[in-house]
């Protein structure tokens, strides 16, 4: 039993997944607690509020103390990511300029194959585009106006005609608007028109506008993101507003913080702007939990794997830097928003072993999911999968329940195996462990693939393994890749949620002016205005939320390339005006970092350099939770429980294994493979020719013992 | 442990354990992806990131394909022919370190401007396997920009070829052969950057097998490139154990040679006998003296640009595996199997592309005999060939500028279980997309007035094909005159087939309006959205390989292919039409004369008014068409079925052996062995009466035949032919 002092000031983090909602709440001392309750998918808000339930009586104190001691609330949300998958956002209607008012459902083409991996999109006779799309095609109206590149207005806005479009549209049930109109990030005007009067005669109807929302070039891209805004904004709106006051009916007196995709917290009001800043901001608290700690532990380039039951997750931190993904897909969706880089494939516990028609033996991409799991849950899945692997492996141990919950039927894991195994001429452990070694040499493909496509070397990487069957795959993983160590957080299973306690409040703001340098006076000056403009915006968002900008550190961006290429590259602006001596030093920069990230003489400097997005990121810190545990056990208590036989491949054979439990052991405690620990939700595999330490955040590290020796 | 599946036919025991093999199987397939997006990263090149206009291939020592990305198929499927050809040329002659490279057509080129590089990998000394890159470059030289040599009459006239030559030699690039490769673009710089890309992402994709014989031994490495050709070629040997044996037919035309609007012909009957398949081309065309020839190099991969997504959707692409099961008959000397020095500059988009056009129409009807899930994969043809242009000119200020159109897309073909994507793109390069309006109006001095999804050219059918785009700029703040080159094909009869009764999509254009009426409009605030509305002093249709110069007061409109449609469109269910012509995708017109669908005023279905018009459609085919010249006799169709034929026509068991005949209205049409088309009503239409886009198509002979069950009407195939053809060429001889 965890005991917070009643007299610390907490901080609590709660994050809603597909099944679970997780919360972790961290005392001023560095005690944690973590609790997980069923996600409520009809009102998640109800999830929360019973998982701080759950909270208070583990801390034996009524929620209205809990809520009132905590000075940071952060909340990760699926609600919008969910209302998009499910076609459950608001009836939004779409206004794009006449002649491009099908740019939505054209989808550029390539809609169909967005977001597939290589081996879905062999199958081409059943691609398809986004089915529904979000958008109906009876609910786009084009807009009679013209604007230009240079921002010149070709042909005048037919103001009336919108108004009697939008006042059908809304007659019509149309719930939500999304105006994007072609250029419209060099000249509003139109936009701002069309606002202006949608505001004003329907004050009720969400409304984007892809010149605030999105004011980058490519008017696809740009579309989709105002319309998913519009599409969520309602929804996302209402269920933050809902668990804002329940929350403070039930005693909270800070401000609720909201996990965005970038990676920095925002507060309810700015995210019900902007609600597409949380769209697939999930996987993103995992990868910022994955930053901070290399910064506790000065071990700089990590990469995340997360795996759960259905899916993988791959992201990066490298030199101390967050991967951010420059073409985010959703649902064949491609869209533009700053998000942190994650790459996801089918794969996981659920995962099942089969053989093709060819005779191979084969490992996903279907997966058991939750129902009916795998054949060890005992719900009626037959089919055997990664976990019934685990399991007959000793991996897993059926006494043992994941998570508190669940218990593990070794006996059907097996029946499932054998089925496989027999027309292979396999043991069912040799099948066993060939499933695992072939998940696991996937994952390490993906995690190949992630690293290699960067120009980095995987082997040069630390495995940081969370998620409930991560810290299982950790060592195989880390094998698979050559990386030398793997580790494996406290709490793997919610590190998510930890994760979002380990970042900062941030606002940004973005916007194309397509220039080339050098630049003329004229330009400078209309550069510096922009991010002048930009900053104040983002100072004026922190002012709504009662922080002054001295607070606020601000970041200027600006994302380059060449003329004729089409890899775009952030890099940094000096904080004073911008002088053509300093344009200079950043363009000198941009050709260097340009060879460094994409190699030696691949940079095209002949065809000139363009300055595409201007970017100002306004950041204000927020204090770091302390993460050091008290030491769990003592050295007096032994962490070891007991043993029993465990399969691994090097072996050929069951050995004899120790297991440990994960609660009692001791910083600095090391442990030398075979062996295997067991923690609250998940188990960690030790295997012979592997060690682990104990670190005093309560992590393991990994380490692989041969290439050593 | 126990082995992977040995090999069919004997071979030593030399395999690996299943668990190692699909280790590998997967590695090696990823390598293969990591190799193209290697490619991209360090070209940066858009025809890479956003055209996908490029491909890769691991290879085994001989050069037998193992892996082919996922971009342009035929590209990669021709490495094969450039490392097999290498290694002919250069024989001992090839060492660690070497990479070679070929623009030749007769040297696995598919033409001059895709540029191939192949390295071998060798892992002490020993050669283990073979890399290659292939990237479309922008311009390779030539009359034209883009090097698409409209006018040339031979190879002489075209783009200087490059028989293969050593580019990199033990790891040193040779910059002579370098200079001189760059030496003739138009966009050298560009090209510089992708021949960079091509060497280096292989050199890495090199390291990367040689790691994994550090970590599983060299003999197990090539022992699993063995088990994978065996894998696949085992698959696809069962896919077509499954199928009954038979012959089908297909015929294509490809129209204007780049010299003057002639149609060619191409023709291939396909056979299948147990897990095999002939493809003869037998009585295609002799080669053009235009451009749109291709060679051997072509042929290959027009069949594979196909083949591997039809016989491998689920399998690694493996060139090496599909040639085990095919054998290819064709005439040296014909329009796709060209010899020296037949022009081939337009061979992708031309008769390579017509090539695999009749390949889906083989295929589709093959099919849709299975038994199994294979009928899913039956699909009409979606745009095919080619409707684009490149325009050079000056900016206002001077600049010179070169763009290719990659805007052209048409859409995809219907399939058995649901309609074809609208604006779809070539199926043959999946990754395909157009680049935004706002990329190309910031790059270069021309402004898009409309680009939009086009009404009248998806083909009908139960499913309908996918609609097509069409699109308009024009020049906009420059005063300097364009240089435009036109190239399309299906102008002068449809690409873009349908399937088991389906009609095909419309034709395609490229049209200039001379003195347009486009600004003139917006300045009274308004945006034309079609050629009619922009209107013109003179509306010029031009040639389907043409060039033209284009001043600040034209605009040029280009209109592209739907694509075919599956099933008798009197099958459609009405609600469907209604649903497109809402969205616009269909006029209420299509929907009468081609579906037999009544709209009321409101836009519903007017059952009645639907059901009455259907039956007077079936009427008009009874009272126009052809009735069969032998009625059949004596022959019953009530048996049970062995497996349907399309969508309409099954073989059932019959007292005297299996019957042909139509499952809607159980009429007899022979013994299964005989040609459906020889007991059909045969239909005549004009395909100018199939949709008002047809209008604008260039003079041939060609006409649609529809083929209907004798009794009850129900269009069961439909053909595009010379009024002059034998109505009942035929479509298939079942051998069962």
């Amino acid at each position: 039993m965890v005991v917070i002092p009643q007299n610390e000031e907490l901080r609590v983090g709660v994050d809603i997944g597909g099944t679970f909602t997780d919360c972790v709440v961290i005392g001023e001392s560095g005690t944690r607690l973590t609790v997980k309750s069923l996600t409520t998918p009809d009102n998640p808000a109800q999830g929360v509020i019973d998982c701080l339930h759950l909270v208070a009586g583990e801390l034996a104190a009524p929620l209205a103390d809990i809520l009132g001691r905590t000075t940071t609330f952060v909340h990760g949300t699926t609600v919008g990511t969910n209302a998009l998958a499910q076609r459950r956002g608001a009836r939004t209607g779409l206004l794009m300029t006449q002649g491009h008012e099908q740019t939505f459902t054209i989808g550029r083409v390539k809609q169909k194959i967005m977001g597939l991996s290589e081996r879905q999109k062999t199958h081409i006779t059943h691609l398809s585009k986004a089915d529904p799309p979000i958008v109906a095609p009876e609910d786009i109206r084009a807009v009679t106006e013209r604007i230009d590149f240079r921002g010149q207005v070709i042909v005048d806005l037919n103001i009336k005609a919108v108004e009697q479009a939008i006042d059908d549209l809304v007659a019509d049930g149309v719930q939500a608007l999304a105006v994007c109109l072609l250029w419209s990030f060099v000249n509003p005007v139109h936009e701002q028109r069309i606002g202006a009067y949608v505001r004003e005669h329907h004050p009720d109807v969400y409304l984007s506008l892809s010149s605030e929302v999105a004011p980058l070039i490519g008017e696809y891209e740009r579309s989709v993101s105002t319309v998913f805004n519009s599409y969520i904004g309602p929804t996302v709106g209402d269920y933050l507003h809902r668990l804002e006051t329940d929350l403070k009916a039930n005693g909270l007196t800070c401000s609720l913080l909201v996990m965005q995709t970038h990676g920095g917290l925002s507060t309810v009001d700015a995210v019900r702007n902007r609600p597409l800043l949380t769209v697939d901001s999930g996987p993103a608290g995992g990868v910022l939990g994955g930053l901070y700690f290399t910064e506790l532990m000065a071990d700089e380039d990590i990469v995340c794997a997360d795996v759960g039951g259905t899916t993988f997750d791959v992201g990066l931190v490298f030199k101390g830097r967050v991967q951010m993904d420059p073409g985010p897909v959703i649902d064949r969706y491609a869209y533009l928003t700053p998000k942190i880089y994650v790459k996801s494939i089918g794969a996981g516990g659920g995962s099942i072993a089969w053989i093709d028609p060819g005779g191979t033996l084969r490992v996903g991409p279907r997966s058991a999911g939750a129902a009916p799991g795998p054949a060890c849950y005992g719900h009626g899945g037959t089919e055997p999968t990664v976990t019934d692997a685990h399991v007959v492996l000793g991996y897993l141990d059926p006494d043992h329940p994941l998570g508190g919950t669940v218990t593990l039927d070794k006996t059907a894991a097996e029946t499932a195996l054998a089925r496989v195994a027999e027309p292979l001429g396999l043991s069912i452990s040799q099948l066993a462990a060939g499933i695992v070694e072939i998940s696991s040499a996937q994952m390490a493909d993906l995690m190949r693939k992630v690293t290699v496509e960067r120009g980095l070397d995987p082997r040069s990487f630390t495995v940081f393994a969370y998620g409930g069957a991560g810290p299982v795959f950790a060592p195989f993983i880390a094998r698979q890749i050559g990386a030398q160590k793997a580790y494996v957080p406290a709490d793997s299973g919610m590190f998510s949620a930890l994760g979002m306690l380990t970042t900062d409040m941030v606002f940004s703001e973005e916007r194309t002016i397509g220039l080339q340098p050098p630049l003329g006076r004229d330009q400078l000056e209309a550069v510096n205005g922009l991010l002048d403009d930009l900053a104040r915006q983002v100072v004026e968002q922190f002012g709504a939320e009662g922080i002054g900008p001295e607070q606020v550190a601000l970041h200027r961006v600006v994302d380059m390339r060449f003329r004729m290429q089409v890899h775009q590259l952030a890099i940094d602006l000096p904080d004073a005006s911008l002088t053509e001596a300093a344009i200079e030093a950043v363009c000198e920069n941009f050709l260097k970092t340009y060879e460094q990230t994409y190699g030696e003489n691949s940079a095209y400097p002949e065809a000139g350099m363009e300055m595409v997005n201007f970017r100002v990121v306004g950041t204000v810190a927020l204090e770091r939770p302390n993460l050091a545990i008290e030491s769990g056990g003592t050295s007096e208590i032994p962490s070891r429980i007991g043993a029993r036989n465990v399969y691994f491949a090097d072996a050929q054979d069951f050995v004899p294994t120790e297991i440990h439990d994960g609660k009692l052991l001791v910083p600095g405690q090391t442990l030398t493979g075979p062996a295997i620990v067991q923690r609250f939700g998940d188990t960690v595999v030790v295997p012979p020719d592997t060690r682990i330490d104990v670190d005093q955040y309560g992590g393991l590290t990994i380490v692989h013992l041969g290439d050593q020796a | 442990m126990s082995k992977a599946p040995s090999p069919p036919d004997g071979k030593p025991d030399d395999t690996v354990d299943v668990i190692t093999f699909e280790v590998l199987r997967h590695r090696l397939w990823e390598l293969n992806d990591e190799m193209a997006l290697m490619m991209g990263r360090i070209s940066g090149s858009p025809s890479v990131y956003e055209s996908g206009d490029f491909n890769v291939a691991i290879l085994t020592s001989e050069g037998q394909g193992l892996y082919a990305g996922v971009f342009v198929v035929r590209q990669a499927s021709a490495l094969d022919i450039v490392v097999q050809k290498v290694i002919e040329v250069f024989g001992d002659n090839i060492h660690d370190g070497d990479a070679f490279m070929t623009s030749d057509p007769w040297y696995g080129a598919l033409h001059a401007m895709d540029a191939a590089v192949v390295m071998p990998v060798f892992h002490e000394g020993v050669r283990v396997a073979w890399t290659g890159v292939v990237v479309h470059e922008l311009d390779m030289g030539g009359a034209r920009p883009g090097s698409w040599c409209v006018g040339a009459r031979d190879a002489y006239q075209e783009v200087p070829l490059m028989p293969p030559v050593k580019i990199v030699e033990a790891g040193n690039v040779r910059h002579d052969v370098e200079v001189t490769f760059l030496r003739n673009s138009r966009t050298p710089e560009m090209n510089a950057l992708n021949l960079r890309a091509k060497i280096a992402s292989q050199k890495m994709t090199g390291d990367r097998l040689r790691e994994i014989i550090d970590e599983y031994g060299r003999d197990t490495f090539l022992a699993v490139q063995r088990q994978i050709l065996d894998y696949v070629e085992r698959s696809i040997r069962q896919r077509l154990s499954e199928l009954p044996d038979g012959t089908w037919y297909a015929n294509a035309f490809l129209d204007h040679d780049g010299l003057a609007n002639r149609l060619y012909r191409l023709r291939l009957a396909l056979t299948k006998r147990g897990d095999h398949l002939t493809f003869d081309f037998t009585g295609t065309d002799p080669q053009a003296p235009g451009v749109i020839n291709c060679t051997w190099a072509g042929l290959v991969g027009g069949i594979l640009q196909v083949g591997f997504p039809l016989l491998c959707h689920d399998l690694p692409w493996s060139h090496g595996a599909v040639m085990r099961c095919i054998d290819i008959i064709s005439e040296e000397g014909t329009i796709n199997n060209a010899l020296f020095p037949a022009g081939t500059s337009m061979a992708t988009v031309n008769a390579c592309q017509s090539t695999g056009n009749l390949v889906w129409e083989a295929m589709a009807k093959m099919y849709g005999c299975a038994t199994d899930t294979l009928r899913e994969e039956v699909i009409g043809i979606g745009y095919g060939g080619v409707n684009m242009s490149v325009i050079a000119g000056k900016h206002g200020d001077g600049r010179p500028f070169v763009n290719m159109f990659t805007d052209s897309v048409g859409g995809g073909g219907a399939r058995s279980f649901g309609d074809g994507i609208d604006t779809c793109g070539n199926f043959i390069a999946p990754a395909y997309g157009i680049p935004n309006v706002e990329r190309i109006e910031s790059l270069i001095p021309m402004l898009y007035v409309y680009r939009r999804e086009r009404e009248e050219t998806a083909g009908a059918g139960i499913y309908r094909g996918g609609v097509g785009i069409e699109y308009m700029l024009i020049p906009h703040e420059t005063s300097h005159d364009m240089e435009a080159v036109l190239f399309s094909t299906g102008c002068a009869h449809m690409e873009s087939k349908g399937v088991a009764g389906g009609l095909p999509g419309s034709i395609q254009r490229n049209i200039v309006l001379h003195g347009a009426g486009v600004k003139a409009a917006m300045d009274r605030g308004e945006i034309p959205t079609s050629l009619e509305t922009a209107g013109a002093e003179r509306v010029d249709v031009v040639d389907a390989k043409d060039v033209r110069w284009l001043t600040p007061e034209d605009a040029w409109m280009c209109l592209c292919t739907g694509g075919g449609g599956y099933g008798d469109p009197l099958g459609r269910n009405p609600e469907a039409v209604a649903r497109d012509v809402r969205r616009g995708l269909c006029t209420s017109s299509e929907g009468k004369t081609l579906y037999g669908v009544v709209l009321t005023s409101g836009g519903t279905v007017d059952s009645a008014a639907t059901a009455q018009s259907r039956a007077v459609i079936l009427a008009e085919r009874h009272k126009r068409g052809t009735a069969p010249e032998a009625p059949v006799s004596g022959l019953s169709f009530d048996g049970p079925e062995r497996f349907r034929v399309g969508e309409i026509l099954a073989v059932r068991d019959g007292v005297d052996g299996p019957v042909l005949g139509c499952r809607t209205c159980n009429h007899p049409f022979g013994p299964a062995g005989e040609d459906p088309r020889a007991h059909a009503l045969v239909i005549e239409r004009e395909i100018e009466d199939l949709s008002p886009v047809n209008s604008y198509r260039a003079e041939s002979d060609v006409i649609l035949r529809e083929f209907a069950c004798p009794n009850c009407a129900t269009l069961f195939s439909t053909d595009l032919q010379l009024r002059s053809d034998d109505p009942r060429m035929p479509e298939m001889h079942l051998k069962l």
